[in-house]
Protein backbone atom coordinates (compact mmCIF):
# COMPACT_ATOMS: atom_id res chain seq x y z
CA UNK A 1 0.00 0.00 0.00
CA UNK A 2 0.90 3.50 -0.53
CA UNK A 3 0.66 6.63 1.56
CA UNK A 4 -1.32 9.32 0.10
CA UNK A 5 1.65 11.46 0.17
CA UNK A 6 3.87 9.19 -1.61
CA UNK A 7 1.43 8.38 -4.50
CA UNK A 8 1.11 12.49 -4.84
CA UNK A 9 5.00 12.31 -5.72
CA UNK A 10 4.79 9.69 -7.87
CA UNK A 11 1.98 10.81 -10.05
CA UNK A 12 3.77 14.48 -9.76
CA UNK A 13 7.26 12.54 -11.16
CA UNK A 14 3.83 10.90 -13.96
CA UNK A 15 3.32 13.84 -14.94
CA UNK A 16 6.64 15.62 -15.38
CA UNK A 17 7.68 12.54 -17.54
CA UNK A 18 4.76 12.65 -20.11
CA UNK A 19 4.23 9.51 -18.96
CA UNK A 20 0.25 8.84 -19.75
CA UNK A 21 -0.80 5.74 -18.14
CA UNK A 22 0.29 6.91 -14.80
CA UNK A 23 -2.32 7.37 -12.51
CA UNK A 24 -4.62 4.05 -12.97
CA UNK A 25 -1.47 1.93 -11.00
CA UNK A 26 -0.87 4.12 -8.47
CA UNK A 27 -5.10 4.35 -7.30
CA UNK A 28 -5.01 0.24 -7.43
CA UNK A 29 -2.00 0.67 -4.19
CA UNK A 30 -3.74 3.37 -2.45
CA UNK A 31 -6.06 2.81 0.26
CA UNK A 32 -10.32 3.56 -0.78
CA UNK A 33 -10.33 5.69 2.15
CA UNK A 34 -7.43 7.85 0.24
CA UNK A 35 -8.96 7.56 -3.30
CA UNK A 36 -10.88 10.40 -3.17
CA UNK A 37 -8.44 13.04 -1.99
CA UNK A 38 -5.94 11.64 -4.68
CA UNK A 39 -8.06 12.15 -7.69
CA UNK A 40 -8.83 15.92 -6.71
CA UNK A 41 -5.72 16.24 -6.11
CA UNK A 42 -3.91 14.32 -9.27
CA UNK A 43 -6.54 16.99 -11.33
CA UNK A 44 -5.21 20.02 -9.73
CA UNK A 45 -1.35 18.54 -10.68
CA UNK A 46 -2.50 17.96 -13.86
CA UNK A 47 -4.31 21.60 -14.12
CA UNK A 48 -0.66 23.38 -12.87
CA UNK A 49 1.22 21.64 -15.04
CA UNK A 50 -1.12 22.52 -17.82
CA UNK A 51 -1.27 25.80 -16.80
CA UNK A 52 2.71 25.96 -17.10
CA UNK A 53 2.65 24.17 -20.19
CA UNK A 54 0.62 26.96 -21.73
CA UNK A 55 2.64 29.49 -20.88
CA UNK A 56 5.49 27.65 -22.47
CA UNK A 57 2.68 27.26 -25.66
CA UNK A 58 2.96 30.50 -25.88
CA UNK A 59 6.22 31.63 -26.01
CA UNK A 60 5.65 28.75 -29.65
CA UNK A 61 2.97 30.05 -30.94
CA UNK A 62 4.87 33.67 -30.82
CA UNK A 63 7.44 32.07 -33.03
CA UNK A 64 4.68 30.09 -35.20
CA UNK A 65 3.06 33.23 -35.83
CA UNK A 66 5.66 35.10 -36.76
CA UNK A 67 6.76 32.58 -39.28
CA UNK A 68 3.79 32.73 -40.34
CA UNK A 69 3.30 35.95 -40.94
CA UNK A 70 6.72 36.01 -42.96
CA UNK A 71 5.76 33.25 -45.16
CA UNK A 72 1.91 34.35 -46.24
CA UNK A 73 1.75 37.71 -44.81
CA UNK A 74 4.10 39.15 -47.45
CA UNK A 75 2.15 37.55 -50.45
CA UNK A 76 -0.24 39.84 -52.45
CA UNK A 77 -3.19 38.96 -51.66
CA UNK A 78 -6.17 38.72 -54.62
CA UNK A 79 -8.66 39.67 -52.43
CA UNK A 80 -10.10 43.16 -52.76
CA UNK A 81 -6.72 44.23 -54.60
CA UNK A 82 -8.82 46.85 -56.22
CA UNK A 83 -9.37 48.46 -52.45
CA UNK A 84 -6.13 47.86 -51.01
CA UNK A 85 -5.09 50.65 -53.62
CA UNK A 86 -2.14 48.69 -55.36
CA UNK A 87 -1.69 50.30 -58.34
CA UNK A 88 1.22 47.96 -59.69
CA UNK A 89 -1.48 44.69 -59.07
CA UNK A 90 -4.23 46.18 -60.65
CA UNK A 91 -2.32 47.78 -63.20
CA UNK A 92 -0.72 44.22 -64.26
CA UNK A 93 -4.20 42.86 -63.94
CA UNK A 94 -5.48 44.79 -66.55
CA UNK A 95 -2.71 44.45 -68.71
CA UNK A 96 -3.43 40.11 -68.50
CA UNK A 97 -7.31 40.88 -68.92
CA UNK A 98 -6.80 42.60 -72.16
CA UNK A 99 -4.52 40.78 -73.35
CA UNK A 100 -6.64 37.59 -72.88
CA UNK A 101 -9.76 39.15 -73.59
CA UNK A 102 -8.69 41.69 -76.40
CA UNK A 103 -11.02 40.51 -79.42
CA UNK A 104 -14.00 40.80 -77.07
CA UNK A 105 -13.24 44.80 -76.90
CA UNK A 106 -13.20 45.05 -80.39
CA UNK B 1 -10.29 10.06 -54.49
CA UNK B 2 -8.81 11.45 -51.84
CA UNK B 3 -11.44 12.47 -49.20
CA UNK B 4 -11.39 14.94 -46.13
CA UNK B 5 -12.20 13.59 -42.80
CA UNK B 6 -10.94 16.33 -40.67
CA UNK B 7 -12.73 19.17 -41.57
CA UNK B 8 -12.63 20.43 -37.99
CA UNK B 9 -8.52 21.39 -38.73
CA UNK B 10 -8.70 21.89 -42.49
CA UNK B 11 -11.11 24.28 -41.06
CA UNK B 12 -9.08 25.96 -38.67
CA UNK B 13 -5.81 25.97 -40.41
CA UNK B 14 -7.83 27.72 -43.95
CA UNK B 15 -9.31 30.53 -41.37
CA UNK B 16 -5.49 30.93 -39.96
CA UNK B 17 -4.17 31.62 -43.30
CA UNK B 18 -6.82 33.74 -44.53
CA UNK B 19 -6.04 35.60 -41.05
CA UNK B 20 -7.60 34.67 -38.21
CA UNK B 21 -4.95 34.18 -35.63
CA UNK B 22 -7.26 32.78 -32.56
CA UNK B 23 -7.84 29.66 -35.24
CA UNK B 24 -4.39 29.51 -35.41
CA UNK B 25 -3.65 29.68 -31.31
CA UNK B 26 -6.71 26.96 -31.40
CA UNK B 27 -5.36 24.78 -33.65
CA UNK B 28 -1.62 24.84 -32.18
CA UNK B 29 -2.87 24.97 -28.72
CA UNK B 30 -5.46 21.64 -28.99
CA UNK B 31 -2.04 19.40 -30.43
CA UNK B 32 0.86 21.06 -28.37
CA UNK B 33 0.84 18.72 -24.88
CA UNK B 34 -0.52 15.43 -27.42
CA UNK B 35 2.58 15.95 -29.91
CA UNK B 36 5.00 16.60 -26.63
CA UNK B 37 3.29 13.56 -25.37
CA UNK B 38 4.46 12.02 -29.38
CA UNK B 39 8.01 12.93 -29.03
CA UNK B 40 8.86 12.04 -25.31
CA UNK B 41 7.95 8.59 -26.34
CA UNK B 42 10.08 9.16 -30.05
CA UNK B 43 12.79 10.24 -27.63
CA UNK B 44 12.37 7.53 -25.30
CA UNK B 45 16.26 5.94 -24.90
CA UNK B 46 18.05 8.54 -26.55
CA UNK B 47 18.73 10.46 -23.38
CA UNK B 48 16.84 13.65 -24.04
CA UNK B 49 15.61 16.21 -21.84
CA UNK B 50 12.80 18.17 -21.48
CA UNK B 51 13.95 20.75 -22.57
CA UNK B 52 14.96 19.15 -25.87
CA UNK B 53 11.62 17.17 -26.62
CA UNK B 54 9.99 20.72 -25.94
CA UNK B 55 12.55 21.94 -28.64
CA UNK B 56 11.66 19.20 -30.81
CA UNK B 57 7.96 20.27 -31.04
CA UNK B 58 8.46 24.16 -31.11
CA UNK B 59 10.50 23.17 -34.19
CA UNK B 60 8.03 20.85 -35.74
CA UNK B 61 5.20 23.26 -34.85
CA UNK B 62 7.39 26.36 -36.42
CA UNK B 63 8.46 24.23 -39.55
CA UNK B 64 5.11 22.77 -40.01
CA UNK B 65 3.84 26.75 -41.04
CA UNK B 66 5.74 26.36 -44.67
CA UNK B 67 3.59 23.28 -45.46
CA UNK B 68 0.54 24.50 -44.44
CA UNK B 69 -0.46 25.57 -47.21
CA UNK B 70 -0.36 21.95 -48.30
CA UNK B 71 -3.01 20.50 -45.55
CA UNK B 72 -5.94 19.03 -47.21
CA UNK B 73 -7.49 17.50 -43.90
CA UNK B 74 -7.24 14.22 -45.05
CA UNK B 75 -5.33 13.12 -41.62
CA UNK B 76 -5.99 15.19 -38.35
CA UNK B 77 -3.14 18.23 -37.65
CA UNK B 78 -1.98 15.74 -35.48
CA UNK B 79 -1.30 13.46 -37.64
CA UNK B 80 0.17 16.06 -39.82
CA UNK B 81 2.62 16.91 -36.79
CA UNK B 82 3.77 13.83 -36.19
CA UNK B 83 5.04 13.39 -39.54
CA UNK B 84 7.77 16.26 -39.04
CA UNK B 85 7.85 15.97 -35.54
CA UNK B 86 9.79 12.45 -36.65
CA UNK B 87 12.14 14.06 -39.25
CA UNK B 88 12.92 17.39 -36.72
CA UNK B 89 13.88 14.40 -33.84
CA UNK B 90 15.96 12.27 -36.27
CA UNK B 91 17.85 15.31 -37.04
CA UNK B 92 18.34 16.52 -33.13
CA UNK B 93 19.68 13.18 -33.17
CA UNK B 94 22.34 13.48 -35.58
CA UNK B 95 23.24 16.91 -34.38
CA UNK B 96 23.27 15.51 -30.94
CA UNK B 97 25.57 12.71 -32.19
CA UNK B 98 23.57 9.76 -30.66
CA UNK B 99 22.82 6.71 -32.81
CA UNK B 100 18.74 6.69 -33.52
CA UNK B 101 17.11 3.84 -31.19
CA UNK B 102 16.23 0.77 -32.45
CA UNK B 103 12.78 0.89 -31.56
CA UNK B 104 12.26 4.47 -33.38
CA UNK B 105 9.61 4.05 -36.05
CA UNK B 106 6.92 5.81 -37.76
CA UNK B 107 3.76 5.93 -36.51
CA UNK B 108 1.75 3.00 -38.36
CA UNK B 109 -0.66 4.07 -40.73
CA UNK B 110 -3.55 2.90 -38.72
CA UNK B 111 -2.69 5.22 -36.39
CA UNK B 112 -3.72 8.11 -39.13
CA UNK B 113 -6.78 9.98 -37.24
CA UNK B 114 -5.87 8.56 -33.92
CA UNK B 115 -7.89 10.42 -30.77
CA UNK B 116 -5.76 12.69 -28.71
CA UNK B 117 -6.97 10.97 -25.54
CA UNK B 118 -5.30 7.90 -26.84
CA UNK B 119 -2.38 10.04 -26.04
CA UNK B 120 -3.26 11.47 -22.67
CA UNK B 121 -5.73 8.36 -21.11
CA UNK B 122 -5.60 9.81 -17.77
CA UNK B 123 -7.76 12.21 -19.17
CA UNK B 124 -10.40 9.36 -19.95
CA UNK B 125 -9.79 7.36 -16.76
CA UNK B 126 -10.98 10.12 -14.41
CA UNK B 127 -14.52 10.11 -12.68
CA UNK B 128 -16.52 13.02 -14.25
CA UNK B 129 -16.22 14.92 -11.30
CA UNK B 130 -12.47 15.18 -10.40
CA UNK B 131 -11.54 16.05 -14.32
CA UNK B 132 -11.15 19.76 -13.67
CA UNK B 133 -12.46 21.38 -17.14
CA UNK B 134 -10.13 23.58 -19.22
CA UNK B 135 -11.92 26.38 -18.43
CA UNK B 136 -11.11 25.88 -14.27
CA UNK B 137 -7.85 26.11 -15.00
CA UNK B 138 -7.14 29.66 -14.45
CA UNK B 139 -8.84 29.33 -11.08
CA UNK B 140 -6.80 26.86 -10.21
CA UNK B 141 -4.16 29.22 -11.24
CA UNK B 142 -5.41 32.12 -9.41
CA UNK B 143 -5.55 29.89 -5.69
CA UNK B 144 -1.98 28.49 -6.35
CA UNK B 145 -0.44 32.27 -6.60
CA UNK B 146 -3.14 33.44 -3.66
CA UNK B 147 -0.65 30.89 -1.61
CA UNK B 148 2.08 33.28 -2.86
CA UNK B 149 1.12 35.62 -0.04
CA UNK B 150 -0.80 33.55 2.17
CA UNK B 151 1.41 30.65 2.39
CA UNK B 152 4.56 30.89 0.97
CA UNK B 153 6.08 28.17 2.00
CA UNK B 154 3.17 25.73 0.08
CA UNK B 155 3.55 28.25 -2.75
CA UNK B 156 7.76 27.34 -3.04
CA UNK B 157 6.71 23.43 -2.64
CA UNK B 158 4.66 23.83 -5.89
CA UNK B 159 7.09 25.86 -7.39
CA UNK B 160 9.96 24.18 -6.93
CA UNK B 161 8.42 20.16 -7.17
CA UNK B 162 5.71 21.06 -9.65
CA UNK B 163 6.55 23.97 -12.16
CA UNK B 164 9.93 23.78 -11.61
CA UNK B 165 10.24 19.84 -11.72
CA UNK B 166 12.81 20.19 -9.24
CA UNK B 167 13.31 16.54 -7.28
CA UNK B 168 12.72 16.03 -3.79
CA UNK B 169 16.12 15.21 -3.04
CA UNK B 170 17.80 18.21 -4.17
CA UNK B 171 15.34 20.49 -2.41
CA UNK B 172 16.23 18.34 0.27
CA UNK B 173 19.67 18.76 0.20
CA UNK B 174 19.20 22.40 -0.23
CA UNK B 175 16.65 22.94 2.55
CA UNK B 176 17.74 20.51 4.92
CA UNK B 177 14.63 18.84 5.52
CA UNK B 178 13.43 15.21 5.17
CA UNK B 179 11.92 14.14 1.57
CA UNK B 180 8.95 12.96 3.83
CA UNK B 181 8.69 16.21 5.43
CA UNK B 182 8.38 17.67 2.08
CA UNK B 183 5.80 15.18 0.47
CA UNK B 184 3.91 15.55 3.51
CA UNK B 185 3.96 19.40 2.89
CA UNK B 186 3.20 19.02 -1.16
CA UNK B 187 0.07 16.77 0.02
CA UNK B 188 -1.13 20.17 2.71
CA UNK B 189 -0.28 22.69 -0.50
CA UNK B 190 -2.42 20.97 -2.75
CA UNK B 191 -5.34 20.80 -0.17
CA UNK B 192 -4.78 24.43 0.46
CA UNK B 193 -5.57 25.19 -3.12
CA UNK B 194 -8.74 23.08 -2.81
CA UNK B 195 -9.62 25.29 0.09
CA UNK B 196 -9.49 28.02 -2.06
CA UNK B 197 -11.09 27.04 -4.57
CA UNK B 198 -14.27 25.69 -2.11
CA UNK B 199 -14.72 29.36 -0.86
Amino acid sequence: MLTIERALSRYTDEVLAGNSNGIDGIIKQLPVEDRKEFLESAALIRSLHYQKQMSKFKLVFEKINQRKEELYDSMPRAVDFRGNGDDEAISQIEDIFHEEFKNEDQ
Amino acid sequence: MSKMVHFEDWKLVHSYLTGDTESGRKLYENTYEALLCFVRKQCKGAAFSAVDCEEIVCETMVRSVERLDSFNGESSFYTFLCGIAKNVTKEFLKKKSREIPADFEAPAEEDTGVDLTAYLPEYGILPEDYVIRKEDIERVFGAFKQLQSERPEYYDIIQLRLLNGVSYATIAQISGESIEALESRYRRALSAIKKILKK
